[in-house]
């Protein structure tokens, strides 16, 4: 193989040897050297020259003429610049579009973690969920400490493995001497090599060691460096100073690197790390630490040099289930199914180096579904493109025809039509890279509202290289036809200057080009269609319970010191000062508020036998008080809700809800029935007092769980030592109003009013229920904006391009319309004429985009909430939509149309 | 040493691929040597200029009716070697056969070359 770049030095030696040769003949046939060079040379000519006219034979490929190729093409986009920025406009939203979705695939997908030598990172354990319903996690990723213990020391390759906790705490943070009301910081508990395993450097003071880890250490922690700048700003005393953890003192030894957002990539990711040996000290007898069976860590190692995972998952998994037998210190009561789904426990060792992948997992198929919408779109704008490639084409004829017959080459003529679109495509994926940048903070600003989200969307390389290959490619795509197209012209017709021949073959592509763009579009919309009713659909359903005028207030934990007395007595003054807020109708405290968080027990009946334990045994539930159910909104539909006697000197009481009843009583009157927690000793342990209506506090998704409310000053009393924790756990982190002011409004007077009950009580956030609801389908909202958006794209692309290609066709048609009227056609059914044109190939596009339409949403029907694939409603939409943009489309050209003179319209002819 | 060189006639345009396929016909040859042979053959009459047959021998070339490779000269001088390929073959048939028609056609208008004097 000759490559370009060796073929002028080829040359170059060619032409030597061949000097060469001649100064020797003549040397050999007797002349002096001198004398032999001379002639020699005045023989041979001028070298430049014959290199100049050799290198002409070298053809098109060469990078002369490629060069020649553009400066042509930027002759000829100078010469029309309407059709340039029209072009390149085009080009840039459908290449920015996709651009911006690839590059958040990049940032939340493929970006490793910003720490020393990201491939030698493993996670144990591949799963997300813990014991949802209380069944075994199967795919496990979640461990309690001992087990971690257990699963480290087994795992030898491993140079250091660390284990934290799997989500963030919020807790009250106070900086003491400086700070008089406490802050909610993202606090996360993490072993003390977690710094030293990732390979991270402190910006400031030192990070964790083991030595920090240990019960008896001093409390010490590590402060993000968002958060220092943020918070503290910046502040170098913050590094020895003091802070207050839920009225713990720790010392902050530390300041972790500005691009470290921990091991996941998150929203709101932590911004205070703890020694895990603390937690403890935090949550005192609530702790984690030394819970057998709590699973609330995940795990990542870094493998030794040259060592392999190999192994490693069957090991561990043989670990795993041997200490589930032995050692995990659930209730006896749980052991027969735990031991019957012993072989589904598994433990899998995935790569880590770009964190715990969880993301990726929660948003795959969005983004999937957002680059596949891009993709369209920008199929569309590349047929956009064509079409007016065509239509150039079409009025160049004459150019072309005179250029073939000049003795032009097809490829030549194709290697220049295909430099000019894909000049005009990178060109377009350029201004894309703007558009992709814009899009992708609008996107972040959809899906994340405003909590911070530590994704990077500058232009980095592997978006720069798919933009440019992405355009590359795009251009190749919609200049070929039009390329072809050219070199089909026939110069005798053409140069005849016959305007009258419509050109047969380009017709047939600009009209399929056309019905491809409509069918898209058509599929796009309805897509987009069914997005926003399935969102409309989550947004707007039947919760069970009013959504009006309800604010939801987060309060930090209070201290786990305070006593079930001491709460009491706090929560008998919130209830009694917080309805004398001015405008506050009912107010209403729980252990949590609806959609902030789940808790779940096990539930044993009397008389019902151990062994039916399975993921049906468990119901969620919540402490509430007195007036919460009233406040929130959810009926009691039989029986009565809680009262002020309900408390430690009655029988415990219970509310269950409709779910609950069908699941544990399904053909009982529940009324005056007992149910107890976690051990069959328990099973009479509450007595159902009322029957609450169905209400979703969880997933909104989903049917609501099975729940039962206890009233929040009634402690149930247990012999059993492990139902303690449950027996004490009464702190609200939830307060309920009903009220008609906002949240902002309400906010200060509510701050004051705690501050005035006790100081302790400090609010993380206020919020509309309506909000609460809303934050569950942020990412459903982003993805139905953005789709209806491209939609939007879609179609107007597609109406540009049919108005082109009608405007084309009323222009060449002059003369057939004016012979028309002049044989008594009337304006009416010129306009019919061009109307019937367009809606004739909207209704090939929807012939095609119909069928289409149903496909995509069958694809996507996993992410359809009420909305069935085959939907009329978003299928109207689509054909309605269509058919008004095909009507604007062709409004003008008829117009036009029907506004031709007969006689000026003959006379050109 | 000149002098052989004056009567020299501009070459008919298109017949030096005819000359260069002929030429390579009994063998490789590198540009020298090509330009060497035709003039011996011609009896001194035709001169080619490099200017004209290195374009020549590219265009052939990239037409595939040559391939070129770099070879030893009997001086043991690293020369471009270009030698007919299946395809050249074909085509110096079909150019003879050509060149020997026009041959006919302009000596009946012509008549037969005066003897030289």
């Amino acid at each position: 193989m000759r490559w370009p770049w060796n073929r002028n030095k080829e040359l170059d030696e060619e032409l030597e040897a061949h000097f060469r040769m001649a100064v020797q003949e003549r040397i050999e046939a007797g002349a002096s050297e001198q004398d032999a060079l001379a002639s020699a040379r005045r023989e041979f000519g001028n070298v430049g020259l014959v290199k100049e006219v050799t290198r002409d034979m070298w053809g098109w490929r060469s990078v002369e003429t490629a060069l020649k190729d553009v400066t042509y093409a930027l002759r000829n986009f100078r010469k029309s610049p309407g059709f340039t920025v029209t072009a390149i406009v085009t080009l840039a939203l459908g290449i920015g579009g996709t651009t911006a979705i690839f590059s958040l695939i990049h940032a939340a997908m493929l970006r490793s973690l910003p720490v020393a030598d990201p491939a030698s990172l493993y996670r144990i354990g591949a799963g997300y969920d813990c014991c949802e319903d209380a069944s075994l996690q199967g795919q496990w990723g979640m461990y309690s400490f001992a087990l971690f213990k257990r699963l480290k020391a087994a795992s030898p390759e491993f140079e250091q493995v660390t284990a934290f906790q799997s989500y963030p705490w919020t807790l009250s943070v106070r900086r003491t001497k400086q700070e008089r009301i406490a802050r909610p910081l993202r606090v996360e508990f993490v072993t003390g090599n977690y710094f030293s395993t990732f390979g991270i450097h402190p910006f400031g003071g030192r990070l964790l060691s083991p030595d920090d880890d240990r019960t008896s250490a001093a409390p010490v922690a590590v402060l993000s460096y968002r958060a220092w700048r943020g918070i503290y700003a910046a502040d170098p005393s913050v590094i020895g100073s003091t802070y207050l953890v839920k009225d713990k003192p720790f010392t902050i030894i530390g300041i972790a690197p500005p691009g470290f957002f921990g091991e996941t990539l998150r929203s709101d990711p932590p911004e205070l790390w703890l020694p895990l040996h603390q937690e403890p000290l935090i949550d005192g007898h609530d702790e984690l630490l030394n819970v057998s069976w709590e699973g609330w860590l995940r795990v990542i190692g870094r493998l030794r040099p040259g060592a392999t995972t190999a192994g490693l998952s069957a090991r561990l998994t043989g670990i795993l289930r041997q200490w589930l037998k032995t050692d995990s210190g659930y209730p006896p009561a749980w052991m027969p199914h735990v031991i019957r789904s012993l072989p589904q426990q598994t433990i899998q060792i995935v790569p880590a180096g770009g964190g715990v992948a969880q993301m990726k997992d929660e948003y795959g198929r969005s983004l999937a579904i957002l680059l596949a919408v891009c993709g369209f779109v920008l199929l569309i704008a590349c047929a956009n493109v064509a079409n007016l490639l065509l239509a150039r084409g079409m009025a160049r004829r004459g150019d072309t025809a005179l250029r073939l017959a000049m003795g032009a080459s097809a490829r030549r003529l194709v290697s220049q039509a295909l430099t000019e679109s894909v000049l005009l495509a990178i060109a377009g994926g350029i201004a894309g890279l703007a558009v992709a940048y814009g899009a992708d903070g609008l996107l972040l600003a959809l899906a994340f509202h405003n909590s911070f989200i530590a994704i990077d969307t500058a232009p980095s390389p592997p978006v720069l290289a798919f933009a440019f290959g992405l355009s590359l490619i795009t251009g190749i795509l919609f200049g070929t036809v039009p390329a072809w197209l050219a070199t089909r012209t026939d110069p005798m017709n053409a140069l005849r200057g016959a305007h009258r021949s419509t050109g047969g073959r380009s017709s047939f592509s600009r009209n399929a080009l056309l019905v491809v763009q409509a069918a898209v579009s058509v599929m796009l919309v309805a897509g987009a269609a069914m997005l926003a009713q399935s969102l409309g659909n989550l947004e707007h359903q039947d919760l069970g319970f009013p959504t009006a005028n309800r604010i939801a207030i987060e309060l930090n934990s209070l201290p786990a010191s305070y006593t079930p007395k001491h709460l009491d007595a706090l929560y008998r003054s919130l209830e009694d000062r917080l309805p004398q807020i001015g405008g506050v109708e009912h107010a209403g405290l729980a252990i949590y508020n609806p959609f902030t968080d789940n808790k779940g027990e096990l539930i044993y009946t009397p008389g019902r036998p151990v062994s039916t334990f399975n993921e049906n045994s468990v119901a969620s539930w919540d402490g509430v008080s007195t007036g919460y159910l009233e406040t929130l909104g959810q009926p009691i539909l039989r029986g009565r809700g809680f009262t002020r006697y309900d408390t430690d000197a009655t029988a415990p009481v219970a509310v269950v809800n409709q779910a609950f009843v069908k699941r544990f009583f399904p053909h009982e009157d529940p009324i005056g029935k007992h149910f107890g927690l976690d051990e069959p000793v328990n099973a009479n342990t509450f007595r159902i007092v009322g029957v609450a209506r169905n209400a979703k506090y969880t997933q909104p998704r989903r049917p609501a769980l099975p729940m039962f409310f206890i009233p929040l000053a009634q402690h149930a009393h247990y012999q059993v030592k492990s139902m303690q924790n449950f027996e004490l756990d009464h702190f609200i982190n939830g307060i309920l109003l009903e009220t008609h002011l906002s949240p902002g409004a309400v906010e200060p007077i509510l701050k004051k009013t705690l501050a005035d009950i006790d100081p302790t009580l400090t609010i993380i956030n206020v919020r509309t229920m309506r909000q609460m609801v809303a934050m569950n389908f942020d990412q459903e909202r982003a993805v139905a904006s953005l789709a209806g958006l491209f939609g939007i794209v879609a179609l107007i692309l597609a109406a540009v391009g049919l108005y082109g290609v009608l405007a084309y066709s009323v222009t060449q048609r002059t003369s057939e319309i004016g012979v028309r009227m002049a044989l008594g056609a009337d304006r009416a059914s010129v306009v019919r004429l061009v109307l019937r044109g367009a809606f004739k190939r909207a209704a090939f596009g929807l012939l095609l985009g119909i069928p289409l339409a149903i496909g995509a949403g069958r694809l996507i029907s996993s992410q359809l909430y009420g909305v069935s694939v085959w939907d009329p409603l978003a299928l109207t939409i689509a054909t309605g939509s269509l058919a008004v943009c095909a009507f604007l489309a062709a409004v003008i050209p008829a117009r036009r149309a029907a506004s031709i003179e007969p006689m000026s319209a003959l006379r050109i002819e | 040493m000149e002098t052989g060189y004056k009567n020299r006639i501009e070459l008919l345009q298109g017949t030096l691929d005819m000359l260069i396929l002929q030429t390579l016909q009994w063998g490789p040859q590198h540009g020298y040597g090509m330009i060497q042979a035709i003039r011996t053959s011609s009896n001194d009459v035709l001169q080619v200029e490099t200017g004209s047959l290195y374009p020549a021998l590219h265009r052939l070339e990239k037409k595939r009716w040559l391939k070129s490779e770099w070879k030893q000269t009997e001086s043991k001088q690293r020369a471009k070697y270009y030698r007919l390929t299946p395809a050249g073959k074909k085509q110096l048939l079909a150019e003879q056969e050509r060149w020997w028609q026009m041959m006919k056609a302009i000596t009946a208008i012509m008549g037969p070359a005066p003897s030289e004097g």
